[in-house]
């Protein structure tokens, strides 16, 4: 039924070249068979797709690319909406999107990425000093319009596209208090199966009751990553700028093992939590022993993060023996641990193992020495939002084979 | 951006209050400190004279370390006590289903005749009626067994030497096969290795028991402690391993080493001997005060301080040993690094609070008698039957587990209650054993902080600490390793 050839290139949003006949915001799921119509949908055109066009147009909008021939015939054909997007502005069947009157395009859901996820809001009650997307007040965020349109996109995926796993990020999740409940209890009745990644700062789920709540609409569907950035206090405190924040993050990683939601514990590395890391991971260890597993994370240079490059920077290869130390710790207590967001050429041979390819399709990218490294293929590679001015690391280099 | 960000002071304080700890001088001028759910540290004098009186901590990693294990908060937060409960819960997780290793003594008939014998032996002529488990004994006893709550259960079967009542054993492998739906039971089986007939160790093999047997050391060593026919204890032993060796199923194997005076000048010989034949570790163990032992301590036995001496030349040769490539342990120091490294408890009953004794062991005797330790049967068939918790025949459940010997276990068995340990901080990882007290003392509570329970198990936790923080990395690595694999 999908004659589709070129590739989905995965990504979020794209402004379109030229809209015709748009009068209106549009939100729909995309279909690619031009045989087959819905009248609530959005008809994507590849240019690969030879397949006859059909008598009469019956959806809500058309999507062309600019190269396509069959345009101007669509336009006179038709007076429904037509979006023209850049060649390489692939979407696939099953998508869920949505267009702005002035032809700004956001993928809701992408039927085939593995790295879907709901932002449900964009308002936190800490403060991250490397927060690579800071938050807005929360006077500005609508959290109903947003639940809302979780609701409407859950609807539209269809069955087969029902994602493995589906991740709930902000801003912090919990902000939405019981809307948040609400949004995991309809996923949940959606997709009995797909894995529920939460990622929030645990403050809230000190509160047990709230945290009882979300188990039971959870299921055993929910991974709840949470971050914790000091073995005391002071560090964690400090790093997400809010007095009290460890207290109720603590209390929230044992609420959670208390009602059964699974936990993934993230620790961004950076210059104020990998000075103390070694400790990190042994009170974790003898802390918080039922964690799912351990993430540690590379900074991305982005956000906050440019804002306090001086308090918070470290080139990694300068943590690297840190870094082993601590999966060292990690390992001889049987914690999982696994690391994220840093190229392999920047960490020792022995933390290598541990590496992850993690960084999200979308903002994946590669130094031009990468071209002639041998182990590209299992690298991360780097956030794109390393530049030149905002380097990750001096010591970048290529693997070769002898 | 016009956000303001705080810098690190804003967040630290710099008053604090104590939270319960104990502390033990380590001599040195190093104190050792620890809280009840078993976290630790070293401190000097001064560090600690600082911190008693509440001055402020200037080193920034001692105080973050000394927040980090709750020796110390700055305000007492709900929260923090519902961590510190869950941490002490998880430490004392080996009480919450109760009794797991049921030993089952199928005989006192024995074919070896040891110097120290435990077991008040009879020889292996002896009268099979009178000296063996009978076939309704077993019944009764494995009904009992297979009543009990823990979903998880050992059956471990002893003697006298008790493949010397072979048909036992099948017979109580059968029962437990035919009864038992749900519980994951495994078998033991403690045995000279002596002679079992190829038959019967196919059984033992095919069943997946555990086989745990004894070896003191070179050939002249086993041989003058162990009498055994006309070839020798250890030939024997050696034979049955070979055999063991044969059908790959050595790992179910381990041994147990009695340490008599004989042992004390040939320590590396000992450890020479196990590594030789293909062990993985060692338990360096000292004479009990039962059985014959007793009686000959003139001729095999020594002091407390002597066997704390023999004890660490061994540990020293081990670490010397892993350093060189040979991957060995001690179990002993493996068992103190795992309770002082890790959150959880050990199924190890000799030294747990509340005592193994009745609350992890339950020991049905070939004459239907129940008592709640090897120890207290060994101490009955001298003539003392203080601990026997009643009989299979004739007790019913609440009689056997809520009589006077639980409840004298229950007030004698808890560290935290006792003179002494209550104030002693090694009690997080050390036990109460009142039974050996009883034996050794006169009473079940003892004399801690003097009898010799508390000065071996003071002695090695303290040796095993400062070897792990005062040992170079690689010693420092393998502690660890022993601790949490």
């Amino acid at each position: 039924m999908n004659t589709e050839c070129a590739e989905d290139t995965l990504f979020l949003s794209v402004q379109a070249e030229s809209i015709f006949h748009l009068t209106e915001p549009l939100f729909g799921k995309v279909i690619t068979d031009t045989q087959r119509q819905i009248a609530s949908a959005i008809l994507y055109l590849s240019p690969d797709n030879n397949a006859p066009l059909p008598a009469q147009f019956s959806v809500r909008a058309i999507i062309c690319t600019n190269t396509d021939p069959r345009v101007d015939m669509i336009k006179r054909q038709t007076t429904i909406p037509i979006v023209i997007v850049a060649e390489n502005k692939v979407f696939s069947h099953g998508d869920v999107i949505t267009v702005s009157e002035r032809g700004r395009i956001h993928r809701y859901f992408r039927a085939r990425s593995k790295n879907n996820a709901f932002l449900v809001t964009e308002a936190c009650n800490n403060l991250c000093i490397m927060c690579p997307q800071p938050p807005k007040p929360d006077a500005i965020v609508s959290h109903e319009a947003i639940e809302e349109r979780i609701r409407q996109t859950l609807e539209l995926i269809d069955d087969e596209y029902l994602p493995a796993s589906l991740c709930l990020t902000g801003g912090e999740p919990t902000m939405l208090n019981e809307g948040l409940i609400r949004i995991v209890d309809s996923i949940s009745k959606k997709a009995p199966s797909t894995l529920i990644h939460l990622l929030t700062n645990g403050r809230y789920l000190c509160n047990e009751a709230y945290t009882a709540r979300l188990a039971q609409a959870g299921g055993g569907q929910l991974l709840a990553g949470i971050p914790l950035f000091g073995h005391v206090s002071d560090i964690h405190d400090y790093v997400v700028q809010c007095d009290g924040a460890f207290n109720q993050t603590m209390s929230g990683l044992l609420n959670c093992y208390k009602q059964g939601i699974d936990i993934e514990l993230r620790v961004v590395l950076n210059k104020v939590t990998v000075k103390y890391l070694p400790s990190l991971a042994e009170f974790i260890s003898r802390n918080l022993f039922f964690v799912k597993h351990v993430a540690l994370m590379g900074m991305e240079n982005m956000g906050y993060a440019k804002l306090n490059r001086d308090a918070v920077f470290i080139d990694p290869w300068e943590y690297k023996d840190t870094l082993s130390s601590a999966i060292e710790v990690f390992q001889l207590y049987g914690i999982d641990v696994r690391i994220f967001n840093l190229p392999l050429c920047v960490v020792n041979p022995d933390t290598q193992a541990y590496c992850k390819q993690s960084i999200s399709d979308f903002k994946n990218n590669w130094n031009s020495v990468c071209t002639r490294c041998v182990k590209r293929e299992s690298c991360c590679g780097f956030f794109s939002s390393s530049t030149d001015k905002f380097w990750l690391s001096r010591h970048i280099h290529p693997f070769i084979n002898q | 951006m016009s956000v303001k960000f705080q810098t690190p002071s804003t967040f630290s304080r710099d008053t604090y209050q104590l939270l319960p700890f104990r502390l033990n001088s380590l001599k040195s001028d190093r104190y050792f400190l620890s809280t009840d759910y078993g976290e630790w540290m070293c401190l000097d004098a001064k560090q600690l004279n600082a911190l008693i009186r509440g001055d402020k901590i200037e080193d920034e990693a001692l105080w973050y370390e000394l927040k980090a294990k709750h020796m110390i908060c700055e305000n007492r937060e709900e929260s923090q006590i519902a961590l510190l409960a869950s941490r002490y819960r998880t430490k004392k997780a080996f009480l919450e289903s109760f009794s797991q290793l049921h030993i089952f003594v199928l005989t006192v008939r024995c074919n070896n005749s040891c110097v120290y014998c435990q077991a008040s032996r009879k020889s292996c002529q002896s009268d099979q009626g009178r000296y063996d488990m009978s076939p309704a004994v077993l019944e009764k006893s494995i009904a009992l067994f297979l009543s009990m709550p823990s979903d998880k259960l050992t059956l471990e079967f002893q003697g006298g030497e008790s493949t010397l009542n072979m048909s036992i054993i099948r017979q109580a492998v059968a029962l437990v096969k035919m009864k038992n739906t749900q519980k994951d039971i495994q078998f033991v089986v403690c045995t000279n290795l002596c002679e079992i007939a190829d038959d019967d160790l196919e059984f033992l093999l095919e069943n997946q028991f555990s086989i745990s047997t004894s070896l003191d050391g070179p050939q002249k060593l086993h041989d003058g402690n162990r009498r055994f026919g006309k070839t020798g204890a250890w030939r024997a032993l050696m034979v049955t391993l070979d055999k063991i060796k044969q059908r790959n199923a050595f790992d179910r194997v381990s041994a147990l080493m009695t340490t008599t005076r004989q042992s004390l000048a040939i320590p590396h010989e000992i450890i020479d001997e196990y590594v030789k034949n293909g062990f993985r570790s060692i338990f360096i163990r000292e004479l009990n005060p039962y059985g014959f032992a007793h009686k000959y301590f003139h001729k095999i036995g020594y002091s407390t301080e002597q066997f704390l001496t023999f004890y660490e030349q061994c540990l020293d040769y081990i670490i010397q040993l892993n350093h060189q490539g040979v991957t060995f342990r001690e179990s002993y120091a493996s068992l103190i690094m795992k309770k002082l490294m890790t959150p959880w408890s050990t199924g190890f009953v000799d030294l747990q609070s509340p005592c193994g004794s009745g609350f992890g062991v339950t020991l049905y005797n070939y004459d239907g008698n129940i008592y709640p330790s090897d120890e207290s049967r060994m101490m009955a068939e001298m003539g003392d039957q203080h601990f026997k918790m009643g009989n299979i025949f004739e007790s019913s459940r609440e009689e056997l587990f809520f009589g006077p010997v639980m409840q004298e276990l229950a007030a004698a068995g808890v560290n935290d209650c006792l003179p002494v340990c209550s104030d002693c901080a090694f009690a997080p990882y050390c036990g109460a054993d009142p039974i050996r007290r009883y034996q050794v003392t006169g009473s079940v509570y003892g004399h801690p902080g003097k009898d010799e329970f508390c000065v071996k198990n003071r002695g090695i936790i303290t040796m095993i600490v400062k070897k792990f923080t005062e040992g170079d990395l690689e010693t420092r690595r393998l502690l660890m390793q022993w601790g949490m694999k």
